[in-house]
């Protein structure tokens, strides 16, 4: 029933200017039916969310509460879900929803969409396997399209076979990336990551030794936040590393200026 | 100066002192009662005795108080020690001092003008035993002895006695000396022109020593050869060739025996009627016109005081022992008194009172005097004796005061027990509420100080005292206030979180319709899509004014969560200065003051980073336009010192506190960039999650304001 995207860009692609995007899944506009179903408690952010989604040709069903959409989800499940944690009331109506949908399906892509960063923080502790997350604020609607297609793009990879895209992995001392599945390993084991930190971490990694500016680090990682939280981000990479290597320290900080990957 | 409330409590104690105030006031009182008192009684006394004795008729005739001649008559002395006759006066002591001086006044016969120095001597009669003594204590500038081959007694200096015997008959006996010794009495004829004496007469014996300035006759005869008529008289004889004499002094010469003086001895008679009339604890004295006491009875010893005995209750024992430890201290206090003579004080023959001449004026009075050595102070009520309307004499009792001056020394001395039990019992006590009180009024401002931080901070509430009393209150008040003061202070930083998350959402709704809107129209004219921009770029102004104040307002949370690692301080900031602040403000000229060595810190440098940002952000935006901005880094003694400093306008000192607070905001310049009053507020709280302290101030030259850091 799914039409899977015939090419498989390199995720370079999508660092041209944004004003390309929409234009550019237009033209895929005859292959994709994906659905997208948002979740969000805010009428105006919904319809406004809802309206550019489907302008860059996603078929988007849209609730204003969990219920509605634990009700649809029942019914069919989306191919990707957008779900605002805080929902009419309820504090974590997000979270049930995402680990309601996480039992349903393990491998649909999950991105929250949090009013302020310290959700994050709970959402990283709660580990419900979202794919994403991104914060509400002015610039969402800029880097939402890239992301969602970066996901069905790793969806895709997972489904073909690995063989055929071993030129992406690349591997530095302990850290292998796999750059089609966003999968990351340390000393061979998975580190679950999610889509901004697999870009934060693969632009500092790419070139060890080399200082990566916040700037640089927001550009990489299709965000534009504070500085702040691009350091909290990287401090929860670094803890997700220290699950698996307590002795882990290869991102190191430069003076408050930027983030280096160490090499070896 | 600063006074505690103990000291004041303590000084307030003192009021304590009143107590023996009122205690010396009191005894006073009681004193000048008792003694008003007494002096009633002593007067009601003295009547009652001088009624008693006027009423014995006859009595006063026998005992010779009628017609006295105070030169002729003499007083016979009760002598106190047995006499030696040796011409020494030490025998004779303590009577002597009452002896009579003879001069002038009791010239009896001068062929020439009377010479004081040429005579004059002390006499004193006295009776011991069966013996009449008598002394003479002769001042005579030339001494001329009897010849011894002369029979004659009256050719030299000599002493002439007239006795009426117990028959009452008159002799005339004269007393010479033919050279210092033992003499004797010659009887003289009746017939006073033969000067030969009859016989010698060897019951009258006496011991002539010569002194200094004349000499000493001592005599004694026994008591049966006198009747109730005595007279003694002096003659000077003061040349050897004709041997006249000069002068006779003395109180009447035998030759005429009825001008010989009555012999006055103390009246038996009255002193048993007075022994009759006893008054325990006085002293009732008769005396005559002479003012010679003529009869006294009772002694001047002390009663013991009544109830001395101390009952053996806990606080009666207390205030003994008090009483014996502060006895010396009482002394201060007390009137000093013997409690009991040793001996009665001698009974005087002259009474020399004052009252005593008004009483013989026939006026009663009480006087006081102090009794010899100081021993005591003797109260005497002193009223005539009358027999027909005459005064005779004159009553006069007398006690000591001595009682009267116990129950005073009792009452100051209980008051002062009173008042040192009472500054113990009460200053102890005074002095432990005040420590309580001041201890608790000290806790809750401590408490109050700790409560509220230096910057203004609250860091702590008050735990409510129990005490129903000012200070509970006093400490309720304040948790009540502390708690107002932390909830504004929550509401205020809340605000800010919750207008923040509240306004997020509809941010992210204008921002993503006009998004939409621009991709959504063909072909936009140029100025809408303008307005657009403008719109859009608003909305990202509005959402990093959010951003901030989310930063702050979630900072502590978020510092909980850095990570801290060691790094150098000079080069990061060397590293901040090129990347970060210059290009951020390429107009401002900045001047970094590295220090002799690297420094290595412990932290986290993306916020120290940010802390910094925040301080040259604060600079900048203060800083006169043309004058830099110094940083300067030194270490000491492990301590790292970070300044700020930037010319411009001063804070004022009592807002230097203040200015780290949140939403707190100071005279800033107008200014681009958004301001809240929450970039030091960062500051402080990454410097104090850092273990740092932060503190502004005045640059040296009083220009511009410096930011320091101790970290």
């Amino acid at each position: 029933m799914k039409i899977k995207w015939q090419k498989n860009d390199e995720l370079g692609m999508f660092f041209s200017s944004a004003g390309g995007f929409s234009h550019r899944f237009r033209t895929h506009d005859r292959y994709m039916t994906y659905t997208i179903a948002l979740v969000e408690d805010d009428d105006l952010l919904r319809a406004n969310y809802t309206k550019a989604l489907e302008r860059d040709g996603y078929l988007v069903s849209s609730y204003a509460g969990r219920l509605q959409a634990l009700a649809a989800f029942g019914r069919q499940l989306p191919d990707l879900a957008i779900l605002d944690i805080m929902l009419q009331g309820e504090m974590e109506g997000g979270f049930e929803l995402c680990r309601e949908l996480r039992r349903q399906s393990p491998t649909i892509p999950i991105i929250f969409l949090t009013a302020r960063d310290s959700d994050l923080d709970r959402v990283s502790g709660l580990r419900l396997g979202a794919w994403d997350y991104l914060t509400k604020n002015t610039t969402t609607l800029d880097f939402l399209p890239v992301r969602i297609s970066a996901l069905f793009k790793i969806v895709e990879s997972l489904s073909t076979n690995l063989a055929t895209s071993g030129d992406h992995i690349f591997e530095t001392g302990r850290l292998k990336i796999h750059n089609e599945r966003k999968q990351v390993f340390w000393q061979d084991k998975l580190i679950d990551l999610t889509l901004t930190e697999f870009w934060l971490l693969h632009s500092l990694a790419k070139i060890p030794g080399h200082v990566k500016s916040h700037d640089q680090l927001m550009a990489a990682a299709n965000v534009v936040v504070t500085n702040n939280a691009i350091t909290a981000h990287i401090r929860r990479i670094r803890d997700k590393f220290r699950e698996v290597d307590p002795t882990f320290d290869a991102i190191r900080t430069e003076y408050g200026m930027g983030y280096r990957w160490l090499a070896g | 100066m600063r006074f505690s409330l103990r000291l004041k409590l303590t000084l307030v104690s003192l009021l304590l002192l009143f107590i023996p105030l009122t205690g010396f006031r009191f005894s006073e009182l009681i004193k000048q009662d008792l003694m008003q008192s007494r002096k009633e009684t002593m007067l009601f006394s003295a009547r009652a005795v001088a009624s008693a004795l006027s009423g014995r008729t006859g009595l006063f005739d026998r005992e010779l108080f009628h017609s006295l001649s105070p030169t002729r008559d003499l007083y016979l002395f009760q002598l106190s020690n047995p006499i030696r006759i040796n011409g020494k006066t030490e025998d004779w002591q303590p009577e002597l001092k009452q002896a009579r001086i003879f001069g002038e006044e009791h010239l009896l016969f001068s062929p020439e003008t009377y010479r004081h120095e040429s005579l004059h001597y002390r006499h004193l009669t006295g009776i011991r035993g069966e013996y009449l003594f008598a002394i003479f204590l002769v001042t005579d500038d030339k001494v001329i002895y009897r010849q011894p081959d002369s029979a004659r007694q009256d050719l030299s200096d000599h002493l002439q006695i007239g006795v009426e015997d117990q028959q009452g008959r008159l002799h005339q006996y004269l007393l010479t000396a033919t050279q210092p010794g033992w003499v004797n009495g010659y009887l003289m004829p009746e017939d006073s022109r033969i000067n030969i004496p009859e016989r010698m007469e060897p019951r009258i014996q006496g011991m002539w020593v010569e002194s200094e300035d004349g000499y000493i006759l001592e005599i004694r005869m026994p008591i049966e050869m006198v009747g109730r008529k005595l007279a003694f008289a002096i003659a000077d004889v003061d040349e050897t060739i004709e041997r006249r004499t000069t002068a006779l002094v003395g109180t009447a010469t035998a030759e005429n025996g009825g001008k010989l003086g009555w012999l006055l001895t103390p009246s038996q008679a009255i002193e048993e009627i007075l022994k009759s009339l006893d008054r325990p604890h006085s002293r009732v004295l008769i005396v005559d016109t002479n003012r010679r006491v003529r009869a006294s009875f009772g002694s001047l010893a002390e009663e013991t005081a009544p109830g001395a005995a101390f009952s053996s209750s806990f606080l009666t024992t207390f205030s003994s022992l008090t009483y014996q430890f502060f006895s010396p201290f009482y002394r201060f206090f007390n009137r000093p008194f013997a409690a009991e003579f040793n001996q009665a004080v001698a009974a005087s023959s002259t009474l020399d009172l004052a009252g005593v001449k008004e009483a013989l004026e026939g006026t009663s009075s009480v006087t006081s005097y102090t009794g010899n050595d100081g021993q005591a102070e003797i109260m005497a009520a002193i009223v005539p004796l009358r027999e027909d309307k005459k005064i005779l004499g004159a009553v006069v009792v007398e006690q000591t005061t001595n009682s009267i001056l116990a129950l005073q020394n009792k009452v100051i001395e209980e008051s002062l027990t009173l008042t040192i039990i009472a500054f113990v019992f009460g200053g102890v006590g005074l002095i432990l509420f005040a420590s309580r009180l001041s201890s608790r009024i000290r806790r809750l401002g401590n408490q109050a100080a700790n409560a509220i931080s230096d910057s203004g901070q609250i860091r702590t509430t008050i735990a409510p005292m129990a005490a129903r009393d000012e200070i509970g209150d006093l400490s309720r008040t304040l948790t009540v206030m502390l708690r107002q003061l932390q909830s504004q202070t929550e509401y205020r930083e809340k605000m800010a979180d919750n207008l923040e998350h509240e306004m997020r959402t509809p941010l992210a709704g204008i921002s993503a319709s006009l998004k939409n809107m621009a991709r959504e129209m063909e072909n936009p004219p140029q100025h809408i899509t303008e307005y657009l921009d403008w719109a859009l770029e608003d909305v990202s102004r509005l959402e990093n004014l959010l951003t901030a104040v989310r930063d702050a307002t979630s900072l502590k949370q978020a510092l909980e969560m850095d990570f801290k690692e060691d790094f150098l301080l000079d080069t990061a900031i060397e590293m901040w200065f090129l990347h970060s602040w210059q290009p951020a403000f390429p107009t401002v000229e900045f001047k970094y003051r590295k220090p002799a060595a690297p420094i290595t810190l412990h932290g986290d440098p993306a916020r120290i980073h940010q802390m910094l940002d925040k301080l040259i952000e604060n600079a900048v935006s203060f800083h006169t336009e043309g004058t830099a901005i110094e940083i300067i880094l030194t270490e000491h003694n492990g301590a790292i010192l970070l300044q700020v400093a930037n010319e411009g306008p001063t804070i004022p000192k009592e807002q230097q506190n203040q200015i780290f607070n949140s939403m707190v905001s100071f005279g800033r310049q107008k200014d681009k960039q958004p301001h809240l009053g929450l970039g030091l507020y960062v500051v402080r709280t990454i410097v104090e999650h850092h273990h740092g302290t932060i503190a502004v101030g005045t640059t040296e030259n009083g220009t511009g304001t410096v930011f320091t850091l101790t970290l």
